[in-house]
């Protein structure tokens, strides 16, 4: 008995210690603005592109490993990268050194993603749990959570309202700040990406091959085209909504009317958001291809091959295009010719779309390797 | 007076089952078991191409490049189908025949002739055969990788979620999917769900598992995944996947899914299929209904109708046709008017090494007005040709063709002196090929990598009809007819068009065919002017046409109400196409198969065995008698499977002090390279033990064990095992210590030809006759002699019914004879399990089996569990029992006799598991037990 309790007591102050991992907490003072690349590249509510004087790098900078799988979008605020990973937790980056700031836990992992602003985390449980919280993170307190059935895609935030869809295709406007309903609606059928907006009206495709366009305030529907495919990404919003197809067709539609402008026919499925930067809309495809086409007429610019699907989406760093292959490469392409710039292999294939703050490039592997690239 | 068996019942727990058991490729019940027979010498290489490693041997290296581009080309385009990469290199491993893929060692199992691939899970590896048809080999090929995606797209939902649970999707959704994502909706398909939906029988999908394995459930798996896609999304197949971590069962999964219940999904597709079937019914017909049937129990097809004359210048018509109406498939006889009036037996196949395989849906036969047969049949390793006697009743000539593995569809030349017929080398290229039946000299009529069936001789003789894929569209399963001369040159097209023309039959009429050219198979005419009669319209299907004796009508193959029968259709106005403008096509390449780039693969290599292991568990059995052993178990095979090591470590130490004596070690090796399998095998066992006679004992024994067997064909071998081992036995009770230096070895004649249904054996034999002895080397004489016979005849009586009997004897002699546990429900009836402990048994079991129910369907509030099958058994049970001497023809012999008799009834679960429930009663044949024993047991007929 003498030398079990020891052991005993070891086990249990290892477990204890396992267990203890920091959670994240962050200074309510000052405020921090909702930054431009808020959302994950494949969330991105509108355009998946950003200014900056990237040169086109990607060495490492910094690394870390975290247990566990990415299982959903990354996303940065707060000086934050974050990243949602298998297990129940979310995982915080100092985007600067690489910290390991900590960690929160949910109820369910949080697939959608989690958003960041004014201290405050939005993010929706797992399948099961079925609710949308918003948590502060200064005092690690739920500020409001409500049910809503298995939230698919990634909400956004506009302003002080939250936009988000549900597996039973309900789609949602609530208050960011006491989580109360402003509108409701029932789509004809779910949105398995969630919706992306412009000043005006937040767009949401449909796996029946709807997009519909919702006046922002009230929530009225502007438009319903059908496109005659399951819509599994998010729209990207610039000049117009661009739209992939899950069935290999790629379109672009009026802003307004929802009138379709041009339709392009691809031989492989589309699964990722497109980007849009002032000329061209970018998309890549389950064939591996990564498609440049000219915004207003649909002309392919440029195409570009790699050895694997493309399930992330690229985004439009300065001068770059930067997009991850399920090959395990992350590409860096010049937007204007589709030359490859430089490739980067990681150990782990990517899922999910790269983000940047402009100056280095942030990357979550399968496998559970968060890295920063860049100069 | 020690015995044997019961030192070495844990011994021969452990070591025999992984020697034998392991060994057996079979579908052995206790020592039984059909063998698979290694009759060829592989030279196996490796190419790695970007996704797979392809094996293959030197013969078939075309077919491999062939394979490697196909399985490519399938990756990309599943890949994108699965949203999914595969992180691993595929293993492809390639025979480039059936008949060479039945050798396979990667399955222990039997490969039926229907299986044409199968995709293993514990190493992830594809096996298929080229059949010679590129077309087949692309769907095969894909159809198997869809498998690789299912599994390993699973897997990697699995470990993100960090979910585990081992349920795979129901069967009917794995290979519905394969086959939905493999190969375009086609006639064969269609003709199997018409059928379903016009004859009432359409199968909801929570009662799937009713035809859980059959062709039948790939179809219409296949139409349910077609329905979801058009119906629900194209996105829902994948989600499915996307979503497996979520729910507790498929069901809960496909609502998620689709977001409808189960119950919903199938009233919806129903509803889309009569929607889209019914209407057909106003143009076509049915077969039973347009048509006289001839045949009808079990399926029958490739009917021919032949007029015999015998010498006196009468002549008598007949038609030959190859059926399966017992189980087994055989060629048989009946007169025009049908089998019902008279039914005659030619040839049973299936039950010896001669007959192994009639091939009967692949390959025609032919018959002549000389009333000779022409068939082909596998034969061990490869098909021959037999030509059978119709008046002799007996095989006539055999021609064993060494240059080729295949032999179909073989048909009779004008004068009767040559065959020809469609073969495939053993790289797997298919040619036609005329047989000289006078001479034997064979010759090569076509040479290249087209798929050229069904030959017929025009009516000259000097040239050949046939089907081809060297059409346009024949990589995608097209064929069209084509007509060669004898003398070789490049073929001349007949028809012309993106569909299936096949089955020729010559006449002065013109060219009976079958042909899907108008969505189902039917039969046409092909005119002398290069018009065509379209003769049938019916909706299920229409095959293998052959005009009848005196040219009014035609008997073909009928598809309807789920299976093939012989009918016949009477030839009348019919509807007529002009000659349509065919172009000389003569030398026209429209398609060949494509090879991957240079830079695309490495070179090929020779096979390295390179092992991995097939299993490790912890694994505890308990006995009330022998107690606990527990431990480690573990094997590891070679990618081919040719190699096999079996481990397994436990301790049965008692204390600290025992521990590192107390291990029980077994390493058992089993090579299955060659025809003889041969293993060995080394142990150190240490454990307490018990039996009736010496009570309880330690022993510890160490040594060795030799094993070989010998296969003669797929029914009968010899196998033989020898053990060298030191042997140390501490009685608790009773008897001094003893040590000895044992050696044992025992041989092995075993036959087994039987077939079973869902709860044992109902037709052929299977005997077992093994002999062995045991010495003491050291102390230099011999311990005990052991004999023993077991034969079970099973007489066919019904479909479902037979009546089975069993001669058992066993006799053991010598100082140390060896006893039998006796007694139970699966030796003597009505007496308790080990209620005998004995050294002869001279034992007779009769049973009467029949059918009592089939398919039960039982519904629960909680969901409905289905009985594949409830038989029913009446059983005599008859034995001699004892420890003494006794000789049969002794009076006391017949005073000493105990019996059994009773009833019963198995149930068949899943496939899987039977229940075997009888009651019984003893006898003495003075009197009868007042008390009736109930016996349950999980386990097959004997």
């Amino acid at each position: 008995m003498k030398r079990v309790f020891p052991i005993f007591a070891g086990i249990l102050l290892l477990a204890f210690a396992a267990g203890c991992t920091r959670s994240f907490h962050m200074s309510r003072f000052p405020k921090i603005p909702a930054p431009e690349w808020q959302y994950s590249r494949k969330d991105l509510q509108a355009r998946g592109s950003i200014d900056s004087g990237y040169h086109g790098n990607l060495n490492v900078k910094w690394e870390d490993s975290f247990g566990g799988s990415t299982i959903g979008p990354l996303t940065m605020g707060g000086g934050q990268v974050i990243v949602p990973i298998s297990r129940e937790k979310v995982q915080f980056y100092d985007v600067a050194t690489g910290k390991h700031s900590g960690r929160i836990k949910t109820k369910g992992n949080a697939q959608a993603g989690v958003i960041i602003i004014d201290s405050l985390a939005y993010f929706a449980g797992g399948y099961k749990y079925n609710y949308f919280e918003c948590l502060n993170l200064h005092t690690l307190g739920v500020s409001w959570k409500v049910p809503i059935k298995d939230v698919t895609g990634s909400p956004i935030i506009i302003e002080d309202r939250v936009f988000l869809a549900s597996t039973t295709g309900n789609i949602e406007c609530r208050n960011r700040l006491n989580g109360e309903i402003i509108w409701q609606k029932q789509a004809t059928s779910r949105s398995p990406a969630g919706p992306s907006s412009d000043d005006e009206t937040v767009f949401f495709p449909l796996d029946d091959g709807n997009l519909i366009g919702l006046d922002m305030k009230t929530g009225e529907k502007k438009f319903e085209t059908a496109l005659g495919e399951p819509l599994m990404s998010k729209v990207a919003v610039g000049e117009y909504v661009f739209v992939s197809g899950s069935e290999g067709s790629f379109c672009a539609v009026d802003k307004k009317t929802g009138e379709i402008v041009w339709k392009r026919r691809f031989d492989w499925p589309i699964w990722t958001a497109p980007a849009v930067d002032e000329h061209m809309v970018y998309f890549g495809d389950n064939g591996g291809y990564l498609h440049a086409l000219d915004k207003l007429e649909g002309r392919t610019i440029w195409e570009f091959k790699s050895d694997g699907i493309i399930l992330a989406s690229p985004i439009v760093v300065g001068n770059y295009l930067l997009f991850a292959s399920l090959d395990r490469y992350l590409y860096c392409i010049d937007k204007r010719t589709g030359l490859l710039n430089t490739k980067h292999r990681t150990k782990h294939e990517i899922r999910f779309s790269p983000i940047s703050d402009g100056e280095s490039i942030y990357i979550a592997t399968h496998g559970g390797i968060i890295q920063c690239l860049g100069d | 007076m020690k015995n044997f068996i019961s030192r070495h019942l844990k011994t021969l727990i452990l070591i025999g089952l992984l020697a034998f058991g392991f060994a057996q490729n079979s579908s052995a019940q206790f020592y039984f078991g059909k063998n698979k027979v290694q009759y060829t010498d592989f030279d196996w290489q490796v190419m790695e191409t970007e996704h797979f490693s392809i094996y293959f041997y030197t013969e078939e290296e075309t077919v491999a490049h062939i394979a490697a581009r196909i399985a490519e080309d399938c990756y990309r385009l599943l890949a994108a189908k699965f949203n999914h990469e595969v992180y691993r290199s595929i293993p492809l491993i390639i025979y480039g025949s059936p008949n060479h893929f039945t050798q396979t060692n990667v399955t222990p199992s039997l490969l039926p002739e229907s299986v044409g691939g199968f995709t293993e899970f514990l190493k992830g590896r594809v096996v298929l055969p080229y059949n010679g048809s590129y077309s087949d080999f692309y769907h095969v090929i894909r159809h198997e990788l869809v498998h690789v995606f299912q599994i390993s797209k699973l897997e990697s939902i699995m470990t993100r979620q960090r979910v585990v649970r081992m349920a795979m999707p129901p069967l009917w959704f794995i290979e519905g999917q394969a086959e939905f994502w493999s190969t375009e909706w086609d006639s064969e398909a269609d003709a199997i769900l018409k059928d379903m939906v016009l004859s009432g029988n359409i199968i909801p999908i929570e009662r799937m598992y009713i035809i859980s394995g059959t062709y039948f459930m790939y179809k219409v798996g296949q139409s349910i995944c077609q329905f979801i896609n058009d119906e629900y999304g194209s996105d829902k197949l994948v989600l499915i996947y996307e979503n497996w971590w979520k729910g507790r069962d498929f069901d809960q999964i496909l609502e998620l899914t689709l977001g409808e219940p189960v119950k919903e999904v199938s009233k919806r597709w129903e509803y889309y299929l009569k929607k889209k079937y019914f209407p057909e019914i106003a143009d076509q017909g049915l077969a039973k209904m347009e048509a006289k049937q001839l045949t009808r129990s079990g399926y029958a097809l490739k009917g021919v109708p032949i007029k015999i004359t015998d010498g006196n210048g009468g002549s008598e018509d007949w038609i030959v046709f190859k059926a399966n109406k017992m189980g087994y498939s055989g060629i048989y006889l009946m007169p025009p008017s049908g089998e019902k009036r008279e039914l005659y037996t030619l040839v049973k196949g299936e039950r010896s090494s001669s007959f192994e395989s009639l091939h009967l849906l692949q390959s025609g036969i032919d018959a002549n007005n000389n009333g000779l047969v022409v068939f082909s049949s596998k034969s061990k390793e490869s098909d021959v040709l037999y030509l059978y006697d119709i008046d002799r009743r007996d095989i006539v000539e055999k021609y064993e063709l060494p240059s080729l593995s295949t032999i179909l569809s073989p048909r009779f030349s004008p004068d009767n002196n040559r065959v020809v017929f469609s073969g495939s080398d053993e790289g797997g290229q298919n040619d036609l090929y005329v047989l000289n039946i006078n001479t034997g000299k064979l010759e090569q009529i076509t040479n290249d990598i087209y798929k050229d069936g069904d030959p017929a001789f025009n009516l000259n003789g000097d040239s050949i009809i046939f089907s081809s894929d060297r059409c346009l569209n024949g990589n995608h399963g097209a064929r069209n007819l084509y007509q060669v001369s004898v003398g070789g040159g490049d073929p001349v097209q007949l028809t012309y068009g993106t569909w299936r023309d096949q089955s020729p039959d010559v006449s002065e009429q013109g060219i009976y065919f079958s042909s899907d050219r108008d969505g189902s198979f039917n039969i046409y005419r092909l005119n002398p002017d290069q018009s065509i009669n379209k003769i049938t319209s019916l909706l299920t299907g229409a095959y293998d046409p052959r005009l009848t004796t005196d040219g009014t009508g035609v008997i073909f193959s009928g598809y309807q109400d789920f299976g093939f029968h012989i009918y016949r259709a009477e030839l009348q106005d019919s509807l007529h196409f002009a000659a349509g403008e065919i172009p000389d096509t003569r030398g026209q390449v429209f398609w060949k198969p494509g090879r991957l780039a240079a830079a695309s693969y490495k070179s090929s290599v020779k096979y390295n065995t390179d092992y991995s292991f097939d299993i490790a568990q912890s694994a505890i059995s308990y006995d009330p008698v022998y107690g606990t052993i527990g431990g480690l178990q573990m094997a590891m095979s070679d990618m081919l499977g040719d190699h096999t090591f079996y481990f397994v470590l436990a301790n049965t130490a008692q204390n600290k002090d025992e521990i590192l004596t107390s291990f029980n070690v077994a390493v058992t090796y089993i090579n299955k390279i060659n025809r003889l399998n041969w293993g060995l095998g080394g142990y150190h066992l240490y454990d307490e033990y018990y039996n009736d006679y010496d009570g309880y004992y330690f022993e510890r024994q160490v040594g060795g064990l030799v094993y070989l067997n010998y296969p003669f064909s797929k029914y009968n071998r010899v196998e033989t095992t020898t053990y060298l081992r030191y042997s140390d036995k501490d009685y608790t009770f009773g008897f001094t210590r003893r040590r000895a230096t044992l050696w044992s070895s025992y041989i092995s004649l075993v036959s087994d030809n039987s077939l079973w249904d869902i709860s044992g054996p109902l037709d052929g034999h299977r005997y077992n006759f093994t002999f062995g002895v045991t010495s003491a080397l050291d102390k230099g004489r011999t311990l005990n002699r052991i004999g023993l016979v077991d034969i079970r005849h099973y007489f066919r009586l019904g479909r479902y019914s037979a009546f089975a009997n069993r001669m058992f004897i066993y006799s053991s002699s010598g100082e140390e004879p060896q006893r039998l546990y006796f007694g139970g429900s699966w030796s003597f009836r009505g007496y308790d399990r080990r209620d005998f402990y004995v050294r002869n048994i001279v034992f007779a079991s009769n049973e009467l089996r029949f059918p009592l129910i089939d398919n039960l369907s039982i519904g629960f509030p909680f969901g409905g569990i289905g009985f594949q099958a409830i038989r029913g058994a009446l059983f005599f049970d008859v034995g001699r029992i004892t420890n003494r001497r006794f000789h049969l023809l002794d009076q006391t012999f017949f005073d000493d006799l105990i019996g059994s008799f009773g009833a019963g009834f198995r149930v068949a679960l899943g496939g899987l598991i039977v229940f075997r429930f009888d009651f019984a009663r003893t006898t003495d044949f003075n009197k009868i037990s007042d008390r009736t024993d109930f016996d349950f047991f999980f386990g097959w007929n004997f």
